[in-house]
């Protein structure tokens, strides 16, 4: 039974990855890339990511491991698949196993192409700031990764101004090094002021803002921009939660597909990537063995023709 | 005990709203080893049909199916039939050779490689065997379906319109191999519209027209001489 699921498994495998899949995968993968590439936050585009890559997945994928079975029983491949003597077990675990492996290997090539071409992308790299104290001048201290070089940019926002009072001094501290700088008019909710690194000085960078009054600050920490860092790094990380789905959608697909159409097939998947199954051990499994048992019912009926 | 024995066959589709078309009525068919029976008819009259349920993959509605004493539809009586359908649309970015050393693995052949060499040489598919299956010829994909029924030698061979589409060196060298074959005990099923693909080969000629048996025979008898053949076409003329 073994040997006949692997030879089955990997003839799916084959079909699946031809080269038109491989190059639509890789076209997605490009596009969504370019897309990811064009947000403005390394937030944004982590969230992007991972929502372009489960639906281009479920879209390229799902149609495609539909189609194999369905296609050969058109074609009348199937047929002579049938006379073989291979268990529809056997049969069935090779379509799984197959269609299971092909799509990982799409899914990879399309979510690699979108990290490849949207990784690249610099991103500001910040830091968060520390409050070192309850004054109504707070200070507040960034630790700075070593060897990076200023000036820095501060991120800051106010939560209200009284026209006419809207100066901020600023004091930097690094070791032994201070340096005042000259009030500054804050015109808008929210400004960047750039910091000197006071090199050679080393350690943390102490920042003490000394608002004007009439001027509010955020209670929420400011931040620093420290440097750039690729998007691809730590954003854009593959979207493992979404495998479990796509897993499921996958055997849906092919349940459907041992037994009928191609567009019930379609549409099994899609409602399935729809589902959310409940949370504890028993759910996954047991769905997993369901969809196994009617792909293999499926395909016992259909070699005999049993089925409309 | 007979190679192939199908008793009053009878098979009809469904089509909405419930109305029932009979696709075969009544139907005898019994292939005993060395014997070709070539079953000719008009389209429609139930050739494909009936070699479907002879190989097991349809069931009829009525009436019984064995080959070798086993049920048609077991995988008993599977090990012993090679079926080649009229066509296939064969998964496209497979090559030749791949596709044969799957299915003649998947049929458990030991020498699965050797086999594949051979009926690749007999259907002149030799330099074709890395080719993707998409990018051959009508006929070619034909020479693809005849050489996977061949693979294990079996002892019942249904060939549905075998010859079609083939090249004359093609069809004498299968020819050839099927008398061949006939000669060592196997038996034949060979459905054609066309008489003379049963010349020199078949021994029985079946005719059935609008799912029923409308003439049975040994071939000297249906096609030899001119009144016969006179005879047989105006059984298939009459089909209409």
């Amino acid at each position: 039974m073994l040997g006949a699921a692997l030879i089955v498994s990997a003839g799916t495998v084959r079909r699946m990855l031809s080269p038109q899949a491989l190059v639509l995968a890789a076209l997605a993968g490009l596009l969504a890339g370019l897309a990811v590439r064009a947000l403005p936050a390394a937030s944004l585009a982590a969230d992007a990511y991972a929502g372009l890559v489960r639906v281009l997945a479920a879209v390229l994928v799902l149609p495609l491991a539909a189609s194999v079975p369905t296609a050969d029983r058109a074609g009348g491949y199937e047929q002579l698949v049938a006379l073989r003597p291979l268990s529809s077990l056997a049969w069935t675990a090779g379509r799984i196993s197959g269609s299971v492996l092909g799509m990982a290997m799409l899914v990879l090539l399309l979510a690699g192409t979108t990290r490849w071409v949207a990784g690249a992308r610099p991103m500001p790299e910040t830091v968060d700031g520390s409050r070192m104290n309850v004054a109504s001048d707070p200070q507040w201290r960034f630790p700075l990764p070593a060897g990076r070089r200023g000036p820095f940019d501060l991120q800051l926002s106010v939560l209200s101004r009284t026209p006419g009072s809207q100066r901020l001094a600023i004091d930097v501290t690094r070791g032994d090094g201070v340096l005042s700088l000259a009030p500054r008019i804050f015109p808008r909710a929210q400004a960047t002021v750039p910091l000197p690194d006071l090199w050679p000085e080393r350690g943390d960078l102490f920042v003490t803002l000394h608002p004007g009054p009439g001027l509010v600050l955020d209670d929420a920490p400011p931040r620093l921009v420290v440097g750039t860092v690729p998007l691809g790094r730590d954003a854009l990380a593959l979207p493992m939660s979404a495998c479990a789905g796509l897993f499921l959608a996958l055997l849906a697909a092919l349940a459907a597909a041992c037994a009928f159409h191609f567009e019930t097939a379609c549409l099994a998947g899609l409602l399935a990537l729809a589902v959310e199954l409940p949370e504890g051990r028993w759910p996954l499994p047991a769905a997993v063995a369901l969809l196994a048992l009617i792909a293999t019912l499926g395909t016992a009926l259909q070699r005999r023709s049993a089925m409309p | 005990m007979p190679l192939l024995e199908a008793r009053q066959i009878g098979h009809g589709y469904l089509r909405f709203p419930a109305r029932r078309l009979v696709s075969l009525e009544g139907v005898d068919l019994v292939v005993e080893r060395g014997e070709c029976w070539g079953l000719v008819g008009p389209n429609g009259s139930g050739k494909s049909t009936l070699l479907r349920i002879a190989a097991g993959l349809a069931e009829p509605a009525s009436g019984h199916v064995t080959v070798c004493g086993e049920r048609a539809t077991s995988r008993a009586g599977h090990r012993h039939v090679g079926f080649a359908p009229e066509s296939v649309r064969w998964p496209a970015n497979l090559g030749v050779g791949e596709v044969l050393l799957e299915l003649a693995s998947l049929s458990r052949l030991r020498d699965a490689g050797p086999r594949v060499d051979r009926v690749v040489a007999l259907t002149g598919l030799s330099e074709l065997l890395r080719r993707r299956l998409g990018t051959l010829s009508l006929g070619q994909a034909r020479r693809v379906v005849l050489a996977q029924a061949l693979l294990d030698e079996p002892d019942l061979l249904l060939l549905d319109e075998p010859f079609s589409g083939l090249d004359s060196l093609v069809i004498m060298d299968l020819r050839e191999h099927l008398r061949a074959r006939l000669a060592a005990g196997a038996g034949i099923v060979l459905a054609s519209h066309r008489l003379e693909d049963f010349t020199d080969l078949a021994t029985h000629v079946l005719v059935l027209r609008a799912g029923r048996v409308a003439g049975a025979g040994p071939a000297a008898e249906m096609l030899a001489g001119s009144e016969a053949r006179a005879g047989l076409s105006a059984l298939l003329g009459s089909a209409g």
